[in-house]
């Protein structure tokens, strides 16, 4: 399974050196533009917060614990909403192929985990370190993150793209960003 | 190991030749080893060993000490580099590609599929791996020529496991009759700035797309019951024998809808396809005026001559691939991948519908009438692109527009000044002059 050896990665070490952040909305604009360019229909930038994230005993497999560096050991949500203060949220939108049948919802996620393993790489050569966490509930963080809205019966609609998007693991880190939702499409321009 | 040209068929399928799998209808009609008319196979083939490709002759210190020193002591400053691709000094865990290339392979699932429609099924793959994300698919049969040698793979990983299984290539193309080439493209405006590190970016990416296809494609043919070979064939020559394109003078294969700005990947299994044949875009004819490739490599590495020279059994133009390589160590700073060969190429442009209309037109002319309007094409291509493509092109907050010796944050609207940002981001050089010079340092 390609998803389970994406997600369960330990992913690279953290770069000695640090890239200076002069502007964190500039640099939450960045992430959302890779993000994009990697995928994603929609990206947002929120603050970590410990009430939306499981402890590793909780007993889900994907939980905060999973993805620390090894050197760290087990994170506790506490712990972790402290040491990664902002989370980057993404979704992917589903697509079908009505002639390939079953090939539809996991190939969105298994999108998600690759888009997730290269924005924590991209943090981590940076300087900064990034993990993958599992929210308790996607579709709430990404209301928070401006990703859309909760439906009065507890649907997730999408600002760009309807209940189409894929949500699930999201990215934490320790890289100085600031609450967003930038248009920026990490679509190249030519300038004439 | 030599392989005798092939008598007297190509296809080893056998199968339907009505053209419903969206092959050729007259491809029982063509000569044996037709592969096209861009490449002309005259005589017999040395099947591929990765470990006599360029990148591992240079490993071996081939052409010299400062290339080989580059490929093992290599450090890229900017960081989409660094996690885009498996260099010497990167962190394997952190690129994709090595993550999934050092990986267990999948079992193949013991209750096989039967395959009634063979035409149905090939149809089927090919969609899936649409649906999977590739830009156009192909299938091949497996030419034994192009099939490594004692089978070898080769890994999307730069440091290259290879593992000789010891099987002949003509054992495996039994094994494995069919290729399953498919094409990732990259982005057009992206590719526009080549030599520079936004180049770069959609050229890593998307061999990182193609890398994840290849596998779920590989998984899925698996799960069905039938064997995957990954890594095991040249996939130039496998493309052409797919339809995908033709070579061009570039060395590089020039796709249909896209021109040269794809990445090719082709996977050999046993599952029941049938094969499709070459295809004819007028490249052969296109590449033996135009020379605007040659014109803008930096390197001279492309051939200007008009005929072709005839290598390893094969007729297509020359690629000095260690003039190539030469330059790399000297540019590391500003541009992993040069790819102006790609940009300067006339197919490759957005894939529009005038871009379709004039390769209709250049297909349906006649092949003695074609040098006339390739000209035509190549005068209005200089006229509207310019004879180097110079666009300028901004992606997030990379530029290439920023001249030599300045400096930009590569944070698109950091409000930092730009004494903050000592390191130059977006710079076009080497021309071909610096290149000289870089060579005249290697002679000393």
């Amino acid at each position: 399974m390609m998803l389970d050896l994406i997600t369960a990665s330990p992913g690279g070490g953290v770069f000695a050196v640090k890239m200076d952040v002069h502007d964190p909305a500039a640099m939450s604009g960045h992430m959302i533009g890779l993000a994009k360019f990697w995928g994603a229909g929609s990206a947002g930038v929120t603050a970590t917060d410990s009430a939306w994230l499981q402890n590793s005993q909780d007993g889900d497999d994907t939980s905060v614990g999973e993805d620390a560096l090894p050197s760290q050991g087990p994170v506790d949500r506490l712990t972790a909403a402290q040491q990664y203060p902002w989370a980057i949220v993404c979704g992917v939108p589903r697509t079908f192929d009505a002639a390939a049948g079953g090939m539809g919802g996991r190939h969105a996620e298994q999108k998600l985990a690759v888009l997730n393993f290269n924005l924590r790489s991209y943090i981590r050569e940076i300087g900064y370190n990034a993990i993958f966490v599992t929210p308790v509930s996607s579709a709430e963080l990404a209301t928070i993150a401006g990703l859309g809205a909760l439906t009065q019966d507890g649907r997730f609609l999408a600002r760009d793209g309807g209940n189409e998007l894929v949500l699930g693991q999201v990215v934490i880190t320790d890289l100085p960003l600031n609450a967003s939702n930038s248009k920026q499409d990490g679509k190249a321009q030519a300038v004439t | 190991m030599v392989i005798q040209t092939r008598e007297p068929i190509i296809f080893v399928d056998g199968t339907s030749t009505d053209g419903a799998d969206g092959g050729h209808p007259d491809r029982r009609q063509r000569p044996a080893n037709f592969m096209g008319r861009s490449v002309t196979i005259v005589g017999p083939q040395t099947s591929p060993d990765p470990h006599d490709d360029p990148h591992a002759r240079v490993r071996r210190g081939e052409l010299g000490p400062i290339v080989q020193n580059y490929y093992f002591n290599r450090f890229v400053k900017d960081p989409l580099n660094r996690m885009g691709h498996n260099t010497a000094n990167a962190d394997s865990k952190a690129v994709l590609a090595s993550v999934l290339a050092r990986s267990g392979r999948g079992s193949v699932n013991p209750e096989k599929l039967e395959v009634r429609d063979v035409s149905a099924m090939t149809k089927h793959i090919k969609r899936v791996a649409r649906f999977l994300g590739a830009d156009a698919v192909g299938i091949a049969p497996t030419l034994p020529e192009y099939v490594n040698d004692r089978g070898a793979s080769r890994t999307e990983d730069e440091h290259m496991v290879t593992a000789a299984s010891g099987e002949s290539p003509e054992e495996i193309s039994r094994k494995y009759p069919y290729a399953i080439c498919f094409l990732v493209a990259w982005d057009y405006n992206m590719v526009q700035a080549h030599r520079h590190h936004i180049g770069d970016a959609t050229y890593h990416f998307a061999g990182q797309k193609a890398n994840v296809l290849g596998n779920n494609l590989a998984g899925y043919i698996r799960e069905m019951g039938y064997q995957v070979r990954q890594g095991g064939a040249s996939t130039i020559p496998m493309m052409l024998a797919a339809g995908l394109g033709e070579l061009g003078r570039n060395g590089i294969v020039i796709s249909e809808k896209f021109g040269s700005r794809v990445h090719p990947h082709v996977i050999l299994t046993d599952l029941p396809l049938v094969a499709d044949g070459p295809i004819d875009i007028g490249v052969s004819d296109f590449c033996k005026v135009c020379r605007k490739c040659a014109i803008a490599c930096p390197t001279n590495s492309i051939s200007h001559d008009v005929n072709k020279k005839l290598i390893n059994g094969v007729e297509k133009y020359a690629i000095n691939w260690k003039t190539c390589y030469a330059v790399r160590p000297h540019t590391l700073n500003l541009w992993h991948n040069c790819l102006t060969c790609v940009a300067a190429c006339p197919y490759t442009k957005p894939n529009v519908w005038w871009r379709t209309l004039t390769l209709q037109t250049l297909r349906t002319t006649p092949v003695r009438l074609r040098p006339l309007l390739v000209r035509a094409l190549v005068a209005v291509d200089d006229r509207i692109w310019g004879k180097l493509p110079r666009r300028r092109v901004r992606w997030l907050g990379y530029d290439t527009g920023v001249k030599i010796n300045e400096s930009t944050c590569s944070i698109a609207g950091c409000s930092c000044h730009e004494n903050e940002h000592p390191e130059p981001v977006g710079q076009y050089p080497p021309f071909k002059e610096n290149a000289r010079r870089f060579y005249k340092d290697k002679a000393r």
